[in-house]
């Protein structure tokens, strides 16, 4: 049995807290975040980070948005891993002038700057969940296929692959059942790391106003304790919970997708 | 059950405060109180004094004064009044304006010295400042000619409707005009154009091809007070300087002017406080009442607090099923959370409105109005009555003939106010969805200028939530935009008695006459609730207090406005 580093179950626990806000939302919230009542209160036992400037309860409102914060960071990075892995491994296992299309997209795609083309194509787009995620994928996957292609190149050429092809084993056979497990370490990093760069897309998107309006996300949070003087007054309870939670979210995502099993004797430094 | 959610919620709450704290020694501020829970006898007080200025003739004069805007730089000419140029001359600044306001609202002479208005107001006889040695920046003396070109080219070259009800001009001699007005607007007219209109250099622009869009070195050539002498584009900064000691026998206390254009409120706020500039110019943008924590407690800084004449209304699309029914628009009136609406706009000087809609800081304010109120028991008896009943079950009502109802909620397109319509559509939105009826946001409009313009104008809108400018509430009202006409652009109103009204208004004679149509106008709007206002407000535009004294604080407009330039002195 793999033995993991600390890193790793830190950034694992720091996930599974976000992940129960989340899934529990409902009943960890103090109150409905929709609800509008006294605006500016500070932090009091009624408001625990007291209330934002229409009144709606900022913990019950922080609460909610991993939801929606989570989702788009998972779904986003399950999209990106799946196109760009399937990209990489086509790529790499059939080559020449499949492998020099598919790359010269994949460069064209990675000339483009991300964060400006998603926001011009969230600025056209009708703004929902869905229109956002396919924003933030449209420029993202490029990495993941370029990696995942390097692997398969250097794959095909191992003798237990040559030998399945003389066998006269099927490509399909052989991409599934002998290259894509040797990938997973691969896949799950980026796939780890995607959901982090997609959460940060999605808070940037929201910060600058182009989330989905009216749905509560940590990005959207932040916008308008920066857009409604939070910032300039000092409320530092309206602005910080979300830049933490955006924050610690990222740091868990990247701490467990980053983290190699421990070998042994690593720990005394052999 | 309760408890352990309590629990839970504490237990998130201190993981997030426990971090949050470490890194926050500094003092939180004061948040402010919880908004007001019912409408103020008073509906609101005067402006707050400026400092009095000190009649003392050995006062020395401004050098520099310095002045924040977050209008752009561009365009730079007589014919816009969108950036900072422009903004800058409804203080009669580098512009000649023909007429200027003073502090109480009324309309003072400027380049047009003295009027007469005809018994019928089918003409005015105009006297202007054309024997008075005024030159125009570029040395060419101001004539009467100039005068004459100006009113022929906004009519028929610009297509600005300030001057529009003047069909003709005569020359009666070389200071004396008449204005030929044959609806009798002549009263309007003088109102609608004090402050806005300013006098074009003949020998320019009548040889230019497309002064809508010309923006050569000549454009900015007024006969204003201040001439432009220099533009640095990558600063953005305007610098201004007098064009003598006096202007029109008045001594000009301010010999240059700087004026920065920034980005936002936030950043001209910081540039205040930090004594950068010494007062912010922003035409019909006051800062937002939730900056004020910010700048209450800086010494040198006044909040410039006065009461605001511009307000956030909602306008209702008669074009448009269900808003063309008097019965759901009252029901409207009655669904809305007034309080939480008048503190979002005006914190804890926002007041609950009047249904008349007309703030008490303008004129033809009708104070014996009663303020709008939330009756959701009421709203819902109204709507139940004119058969507005949820038919499917489906927790909203229809429409009285059965069909779904789904009310399109527009907030108007304002980069510096997104936020606050917004927030003002959520709330709205909320609000009428707890008597059944469903809304949605136009969430096209929020991310498209285009689209909430043409939507507008073309009247096809439901409720749309705007804001009525310091230049409406003058001597046009918040019912400008209601009324169906091509002056109002926008207005869908077509109730016969509000038209009538309306026009009355238009071509009153005097201000007795106006006021009579203003009051008339109100009290259609409490039967037929025509719009709703969403709160009455004051108005900051915060200037430094350690320099220079001698300030006037416009109601609603500020302290940069054109008594500025002969009034301010360095203190002491």
């Amino acid at each position: 049995m793999k033995k993991f580093s600390f890193s790793f179950y830190l950034g694992l626990a720091i996930l599974l807290f976000f992940l129960v806000m989340a899934l529990f939302a409902p009943r960890l919230s103090p109150c409905d975040p929709y609800d509008f009542g006294r605006p500016y209160l500070k932090p009091s036992p009624e408001h625990l980070l007291g209330t934002n400037d229409v009144g709606q309860d900022i913990l019950s409102e922080i609460i909610y948005g991993s939801r929606v914060s989570l989702s788009i960071g998972l779904v986003s990075a399950l999209v990106v891993t799946v196109i760009g892995a399937s990209v990489g491994m086509i790529s790499g296992y059939y080559g020449g002038r499949c492998d020099s299309i598919l790359m010269k997209i994949t460069s064209i795609a990675m000339a483009i700057p991300s964060l400006p083309m998603t926001i011009v194509l969230v600025a056209y787009l009708d703004a929902s969940i869905w229109n956002l995620i396919i924003a933030i994928c449209i420029t993202a996957w490029t990495s993941t296929a370029r990696i995942v292609r390097s692997r398969v190149i250097s794959l095909k050429e191992q003798p237990f692959i040559k030998i399945e092809k003389t066998l006269g084993g099927k490509t399909g056979y052989i991409l599934f059942r002998h290259i894509l497990p040797n990938l997973s370490d691969i896949v799950f990093t980026r796939g780890i790391l995607s959901v982090s760069s997609a959460m940060l897309t999605e808070a940037s998107l929201s910060f600058l106003g182009l989330g989905v309006l009216g749905q509560k996300s940590w990005g959207g949070t932040l916008h308008y304790a920066y857009i409604r003087n939070g910032l300039l007054n000092n409320y530092y309870w309206w602005y910080l919970p979300p830049i933490l939670c955006i924050s610690l979210s990222v740091l868990g995502f990247m701490l467990v997708g980053s983290a190699k099993p421990a070998r042994k004797g690593e720990s005394k430094g052999c | 059950m309760k408890r352990s959610k309590r629990f839970l919620s504490s237990l998130l709450a201190v993981v997030l405060l426990a971090a949050l704290l470490a890194g926050c020694g500094g003092k939180a501020d004061e948040p402010a109180p919880a908004p007001t829970t019912a409408a103020p006898a008073t509906p609101a007080s005067p402006a707050s004094p400026a400092p009095a200025a000190d009649p003392a003739p050995a006062r020395g004069v401004v050098e520099e004064l310095r002045v924040g805007i977050t209008k752009d730089i561009e365009p730079r000419s007589l014919t816009s009044e969108s950036g900072s140029f422009g903004r800058m001359n409804y203080n009669a600044f580098c512009a000649g304006t023909l007429l200027v306001r003073d502090s109480e609202n009324q309309i003072r002479p400027n380049l047009m010295t003295d009027w007469e208005i005809a018994e019928d107001g089918s003409y005015i006889i105009a006297t202007f400042a054309t024997d008075q040695g005024i030159t125009w920046h570029d040395g060419e003396p101001f004539t009467i000619d100039d005068v004459i070109f100006t009113i022929d080219f906004m009519n028929n070259v610009l297509s600005s409707g300030y001057m529009s009800k003047v069909t003709a001009v005569e020359k009666l001699s070389d200071t004396q005009l008449k204005l030929i007005i044959p609806d009798h607007a002549a009263y309007f007219t003088l109102g609608n154009s004090a402050v806005f209109v300013r006098v074009y250099p003949k020998h320019i622009w009548e040889n230019i091809e497309d002064p809508k869009n010309y923006v050569g070195e000549e454009a900015t050539i007024g006969c204003g007070p201040y001439k432009l002498v220099n533009v640095d584009e990558e600063a953005r900064v305007m610098t201004y300087e007098a064009v003598g000691d006096t202007y029109m026998g008045r001594e000009l206390t301010v010999k240059k002017v700087v004026v920065r254009t920034y980005d936002s409120q936030d950043a001209l706020i910081m540039a205040l406080i930090n004594g950068d500039v010494d007062a912010m110019n922003d035409y019909s943008n006051p800062i937002s009442a939730t900056m004020l924590d910010s700048i209450a407690n800086v010494p040198g800084l006044d909040t410039g607090k006065s009461i605001n004449q511009g307000l956030f209304e909602i306008l209702f699309g008669f074009n448009k099923q269900p808003t063309d029914d008097a019965a759901f628009r009252k029901a409207v009136r009655l669904a809305l959370d007034y309080e939480l609406l008048a503190y979002t706009i005006g914190g804890e000087d926002g007041q609950i409105p009047g249904m008349g809609i007309i703030s008490p800081a303008s004129v033809g304010h009708d104070p014996s109005i009663g303020k709008v109120y939330r009756d959701l028991d009421e709203a819902a008896a109204i709507l139940d009555g004119a058969g507005y009943v949820d038919k499917d079950g489906d927790g909203y009502r229809e429409k009285p003939d059965g069909t779904p109802m789904d009310v399109l909620v527009t907030p108007q397109f304002n980069k510096t106010k997104a936020a606050m319509y917004q927030r003002l559509a959520e709330i709205i939105i909320a609000n009428l969805d707890e008597v059944g009826i469903k809304c949605t946001l136009d969430e096209e409009s929020v991310r498209n200028s285009d689209h909430e313009s043409a939507l507008r104008k073309s009247g096809e809108y439901e409720i749309v939530i705007c804001y009525s400018t310091q230049g409406v509430a003058y001597y046009k009202t918040s019912y400008l935009y209601m009324f169906n006409n091509p002056i109002s652009m926008w207005g869908t109103c077509t109730l016969p008695e509000f038209d009538a009204a309306y026009n009355d208004l238009l071509n009153a004679l005097n201000s007795e006459e106006y006021d009579k149509a203003a009051y008339r106008l109100q009290a259609i709007n409490v039967e037929e609730c025509v719009g709703i206002p969403l709160a009455w407000d004051m108005a900051y535009y915060p200037y430094r207090t350690d320099k220079y004294e001698g300030w006037v604080n416009y109601p609603g407009w500020g302290v940069i406005n054109p008594e500025t330039w002969y009034n301010l002195h360095p203190i002491g």
